[in-house]
């Protein structure tokens, strides 16, 4: 399972290095559009579900665009929804009049919440992941930094990553080597879950310090920001005023209420 | 680029004894030097204070007769290169390419110049092919080179190496020593592999409990660690 976890970050990291049209858009303009993204979503009355579903245009098209595989996305989708599921079940069991009937079926409040949380989840979480996906994560920082986040903070950002797969690979390591002396064994036995730790953090620590110095060595002096520093293009101008426009239409012109009532004259 | 240990005394955080005492030796210019020792004798401890990431109590490490210090240590490091026992510990970007060129760019380097030397470096090494890829991905002899074109691609004139044949099949080794053979870099390569190092190197200091055992041409060196059963293989 660790394994997988630090295969999950490398594997992100192999699909950010790919070449795409997404790929090829300067990172500060998918950052500044994935932010637009996420702030129009999050500003949806919760049950108004009918002007959020058109909102499911940017993963639709993002996904052929970006050329990155749907599995390893959705894998990390579903992990997502489960906490939506919780929070959604909560307004279907306290919000039970109904809003209105479709067809003989009644719908109610709590149903429209649920709907309209699932569906936040579900964009919200696409839209970091096609994000990350895309771009790397030191471009990612940098683009931050520009935002004016301190760059202490951006610091902390790129380190917790880089050290969390070194981590991960440790007590991978760690566990692999428990496994084979403990054959039948499920897991960590609790009495030697404290000394599985410790030993963990120690070796953890001492990895983090060999790093730490390999990049001392080559001139790491406590600020780093990996980008070529490539300047926007006309293209990332574009790709900034289109996705904007069509953001800002969906937000404030309820599109499927529009097309509801095309479909019924 | 000449680079002289003087009286280097090394203590870790909260020790009483020391790591490395009273060593002091010289590296001429061009030259190439195996550093020999049991496992614990110092030589890492010892490649790293030249490096100057320990800081040694007494002494110090003099590079072209400047002193290393804090305050041009930024500087200096850039003329010292160390190659990491430990491939996985150096390669912390995700691919080679970012990789290789973190420490240009710590130094602020044009991006222009270092995809032509980087170019340069990696033609060098035989591992054009490499640039691209996932750094996780390697194997171990490509892990040891793309680590090896990051330090090459600072243009050192001193190379550490920690063990650098270290996790590596009988083809890399080779590869790897027809690539060492024919660096122009003084060079300080700690190893256990005697065969090795006398191949490569002129000269070789022995390191014993933190101090300096015995130094002198790799022949008489070796010789003299096969007849007294001292260390390595």
């Amino acid at each position: 399972m660790l394994y997988r976890a630090s295969a999950g970050i490398n594997s992100l990291e192999s699909l950010a290095a790919m070449d795409s049209p997404l790929h090829r858009v300067h990172p500060m303009a998918k950052l500044l559009t994935t932010l637009a993204y996420v702030f129009a979503v999050v500003s949806f009355p919760s049950q108004n579900v009918s002007g959020l579903t058109p909102f499911f245009f940017y993963p639709a098209l993002a996904m052929p665009l970006a050329s990155v595989p749907y599995r390893p996305l959705t894998r990390r989708l579903f992990a997502a929804l489960p906490f939506a599921l919780m929070g959604g079940i909560g307004s279907l069991i306290s919000a039970r009049e109904t809003a209105f009937t479709l067809g003989s079926v009644p719908v109610t409040y709590g149903m429209l919440s649920f709907t309209s949380i699932m569906l936040k989840t579900f964009f919200l979480v696409f839209a970091v992941l096609i994000l990350i996906a895309t771009t790397p994560f030191t471009e990612l920082v940098h683009q931050l930094a520009h935002l004016g986040i301190p760059p202490v903070v951006c610091l902390q950002f790129s380190m917790t990553y880089r050290y969390l797969s070194v981590l991960l690979l440790e007590a991978s390591a760690m566990l692999t080597a428990y496994s084979l002396r403990s054959p039948g064994q499920n897991g960590v036995k609790m009495k030697d879950m404290g000394s599985f730790l410790g030993q963990l953090i120690l070796r953890s620590f001492d990895r983090a310090g060999n790093v730490y110095r390999a990049m001392q060595c080559r001139g790491f002096q406590g600020v780093y920001w990996s980008s070529k520093n490539k300047n926007p293009r006309g293209g990332d101008v574009i790709y900034i005023a289109l996705f904007l426009s069509v953001l800002l239409f969906l937000r404030f012109f309820n599109l499927s209420r529009f097309i509801g009532e095309l479909v019924r004259q | 680029m000449q680079l002289r240990a003087d009286n280097l005394i090394v203590r870790y955080d909260g020790s009483e004894a020391a790591v490395l005492s009273n060593v002091s030796f010289a590296v001429e210019s061009g030259e190439k030097v195996a550093l020999l020792g049991d496992n614990g004798a110092g030589k890492s401890t010892l490649l790293l204070t030249l490096a100057g990431v320990l800081e040694p109590v007494s002494g110090g490490v003099i590079l072209d007769g400047l002193v290393v210090k804090r305050e041009n240590l930024h500087g200096m490091r850039q003329k010292i290169g160390m190659v990491f026992q430990n491939p996985d510990d150096q390669l912390f970007m995700s691919t080679v390419h970012e990789d290789v060129a973190f420490g240009p760019r710590s130094y602020g380097s044009a991006e222009e110049k270092i995809e032509q030397c980087m170019d340069k470096v990696f033609s060098r090494l035989g591992i054009l092919h490499l640039k691209n890829r996932m750094t996780h991905r390697l194997s171990g002899g490509e892990k040891r080179l793309a680590a090896l074109a990051g330090i090459l691609i600072m243009e050192p004139s001193v190379l550490l190496m920690d063990e650098p044949f270290s996790f590596l099949d009988l083809r890399s080794r080779r590869r790897l020593e027809e690539i060492l053979d024919t660096l122009p870099q003084t060079s300080l390569i700690a190893t256990h592999d005697l065969e090795v190092a006398e191949r490569l190197c002129t000269r070789a200091i022995v390191l014993k409990e933190g101090r300096v055992h015995a130094d002198g041409p790799i022949g008489a060196i070796i010789t003299r660690l096969k007849s007294m059963s001292i260390t390595c293989r």
